[in-house]
């Protein structure tokens, strides 16, 4: 009974977001910022029955839910989501709900043809350093996510050569779609500088598990190393700003360059290539 | 010798330039890539310079980075320098000693760290905030030398070793150069209900000399540590021993299992088993195959093939490596460093007390972090309010 209770949950999620994914590119077209109130409260929404399900699935197995590829992608879309609506408290854009929530509702369909099946945890996995490690990859990649949404906006916005059109005429409050470009970028570094921390936590906490498993801390295992690429992407953003005042586009290309590097890593090694983490 | 001189010099501006740190990022990058594709490159002398040259560079601009820290200021800061960084009050005919005095009061009411110097163009006061925070990136970039260094010293001086020991049976492992030799009791494998392996556990002696020093299981992630060594479980398996008869003639084997056995003749015959299922392949292809049972006689062709024994083996991963150590000392020393340098973020005001033609200058300047340009205009705004009445104040 409970496995099918938790498939309506992750299904109504996915129908929740992909309805709040709507009405963002509604708002793009029509510049009512009502529908960005709707469409937020209803990713929060969303977000409050994803965690019920993603609780009702570690209850069902017994364990926490992210041993293979389906419970991950449905765990990161939670930690991407959780991530844009803290920085939406924090910062609010309403246009970065139109690039984040739609990479939320595909994620959601890719985990929904992924196999479900609960199995067992292998032996390998079973160590508190997995738990630390999945839980920091979900917080750093949600948080690369919304960069990404940053960096593309940023990107929208400095292409347009006039200043961008006010939504005076559909509101009449006069204020600007998308905000200054000194506003993104200063978002750009804080989501970057965020994920950055806690990919360094992943890389680490996944080197210890890896030393107590295998005993080895590192086996340049490509899953590893494109982590470790994905890392030193977003370190050369990080010292291109500090050092030598990199802002702007640059940046801003970096940070997409990054997002599709921790895609590559979680999707395309997995499926790609073989390996320590490709556990199926 | 000039020349020398000046070729080193440029060298060394290389070397600690941000510019070659940068680009060896990217390389590294490029290199890390390829090696996902073909493992190979990492062992490739290429990257183990990109390595090197990466390490150098990190050692050279972290050690510049320190000295600069730590290194006393000859010279007033450069934000003095342009009129646009820093703001000009003119005082008027006040006493100096007064008007430090209330600078530094103000800035340490403020929290503030302070320290006076003189230099030509005046009395420079410096008031700090949390400046031990300059450390953390200097700190994170030797977290990384480090690792790197600990991953050196684990590859020249560490020992490492794959054991596939019979159960019950023992691995000589002082003869590699470890401190004991291993015994194993048992092996056992626990399972789930639906028929997956929960855990494979190996009962182990620790043998020294002759004697049991103590007896220890292990797990998969839960290895042993003794002496600076550890013992992994790793794989698991089984030997199959038995005899081929053809004819008059008999040969033993003992293969594990999995691998071939090579039975010969004319049709280049090789078997495979997976206990009790065996395939018999001929030239490759696929010929016969069926049940094996122990101590019963598989007629094949003209062979006949018996299976006397089938005894487990657990496989062990053994090693030792003094380099751990100082690896798990960089990941703290790391991530403390890049968590303070992200997080906390130290702060600075200048203010240089000069004096021209009787009257005192105050310039003050501050950091670029909206925190510190605060404090700077509260300091402007306090230090104006005390003078105002005393001195012919103007800004």
């Amino acid at each position: 009974m409970m496995p099918v209770i938790e498939r309506y949950l992750f299904e109504a999620t996915f129908w929740i977001y992909a309805l709040g994914a709507m009405l963002f590119l509604l708002y793009t077209v029509t510049e009512k910022k009502r529908l960005v109130s709707v469409a937020i409260f209803l990713a929060g929404a969303g977000l409050v029955i994803h965690t019920s399900g993603l609780v009702l699935r570690a209850v069902n197995i017994g364990r926490m839910p992210f041993a293979n590829m389906y419970e991950f992608t449905i765990f990161f879309t939670w930690g991407l989501v959780l991530l844009y609506l803290f920085s939406h408290r924090k910062q609010p854009i309403p246009l970065l709900g139109t690039v984040v929530m739609p990479v939320a509702v595909a994620l959601m369909a890719g985990a929904g043809m992924m196999n479900g099946a609960a199995r067992p945890l292998m032996p390998a996995l079973q160590s508190h350093w997995m738990q630390a490690h999945v839980a920091t990859a979900v917080l750093a990649y949600g948080a690369f996510g919304v960069s990404f949404g940053v960096g593309v906006l940023y990107l929208i916005r400095e292409s347009q050569s006039v200043p961008v059109a006010t939504s005076a005429s559909a509101t009449g409050q006069g204020q600007p779609v998308l905000p200054a470009l000194e506003t993104l970028d200063t978002m750009l570094y804080r989501t970057i500088a965020f994920g950055f921390l806690f990919l360094t936590l992943v890389l680490i906490t996944g080197a210890v598990w890896a030393e107590q498993v295998w005993g080895a801390w590192w086996s340049w295992d490509p899953k590893e190393t494109w982590a470790l690429i994905t890392w030193m992407v977003y370190a050369v953003f990080l010292h291109g700003r500090f050092t030598r005042g990199w802002q702007g586009r640059r940046t801003a290309w970096l940070a997409v360059v990054g997002f599709a590097a921790v895609m590559f890593t979680l999707f395309g090694v997995t499926w790609l290539m073989p390996g320590l983490h490709s556990y199926n | 010798m000039l020349r020398i001189k000046q070729r080193a010099s440029g060298l060394w501006r290389l070397l600690t330039s941000m510019s070659l740190g940068i680009t060896l990022l990217l390389l590294a990058i490029v290199f890390a890539i390829a090696g996902t594709y073909n493992p190979q490159v990492f062992a490739s002398p290429w990257f183990l310079l990109l390595s090197g040259l990466l390490t150098l560079n990190i050692v050279c601009t972290t050690g510049v980075r320190i000295r600069r820290l730590i290194g006393r200021d000859t010279t007033v800061p450069r934000v003095f320098n342009s009129q646009k960084d820093h703001r000009l009050i003119s005082l008027g005919q006040c006493s100096p000693e007064r008007v430090t005095s209330e600078a530094v009061g103000e800035l340490k009411r403020l929290g503030f760290a302070v320290n006076l110097k003189e230099f030509e163009q005046g009395r420079l006061i410096t008031g700090k905030k949390r400046a031990w925070v300059k450390f953390a990136s200097p700190l994170l970039h030797l977290a990384v030398v480090l690792l790197v260094i600990g991953s050196v010293i684990g590859s020249m001086w560490g020992l490492k070793g794959h054991y596939q020991i019979e159960v019950p049976g023992q691995a000589d492992l002082t003869k590699d150069g470890f401190p004991f030799d291993l015994r194993v009791n048992e092996f056992n494998i626990e399972y789930y209900e639906d028929g997956t392996p929960r855990q494979y556990t190996s009962s182990l002696a620790i043998i020294k000399g002759e004697e049991v020093e103590d007896t220890r299981n292990i797990a998969v992630n839960r290895p042993l540590k003794q002496q600076g060594v550890k013992v992994y479980q790793s794989t698991y398996g089984y030997n199959l021993e038995g005899s081929i008869k053809r004819g008059d003639e008999t040969a033993t084997f003992k293969v594990e299992e999995g691998d071939l056995i090579f039975l010969g003749g004319p049709a280049h015959l090789a078997m495979e088993v997976q206990w009790p299922r065996y395939l018999v392949y001929s030239q490759g292809i696929p010929f016969s195959m069926g049940i094996a049972e122990l101590n019963e006689p598989l007629n094949i062709l003209n062979m006949e093939v018996t299976f006397n024994e089938r005894i487990p083996f657990t496989g062990l991963e053994v090693k030792s490596d003094p380099g751990l150590p100082l690896i798990w000392l960089s990941f703290i020393i790391g991530l403390l460093g890049l968590t303070l340098r992200l997080y906390v973020k130290p702060q600075t005001i200048w203010l240089l007390q000069g004096q021209r033609e009787g009257n005192i200058e105050l310039r003050l300047a501050s950091g670029q972090r909206v925190k510190e340009q605060q404090h700077a205009e509260y300091i402007a705004q306090r230090l104006g309010g005390i003078f105002r009445e005393e001195c012919s104040f103007k800004v």
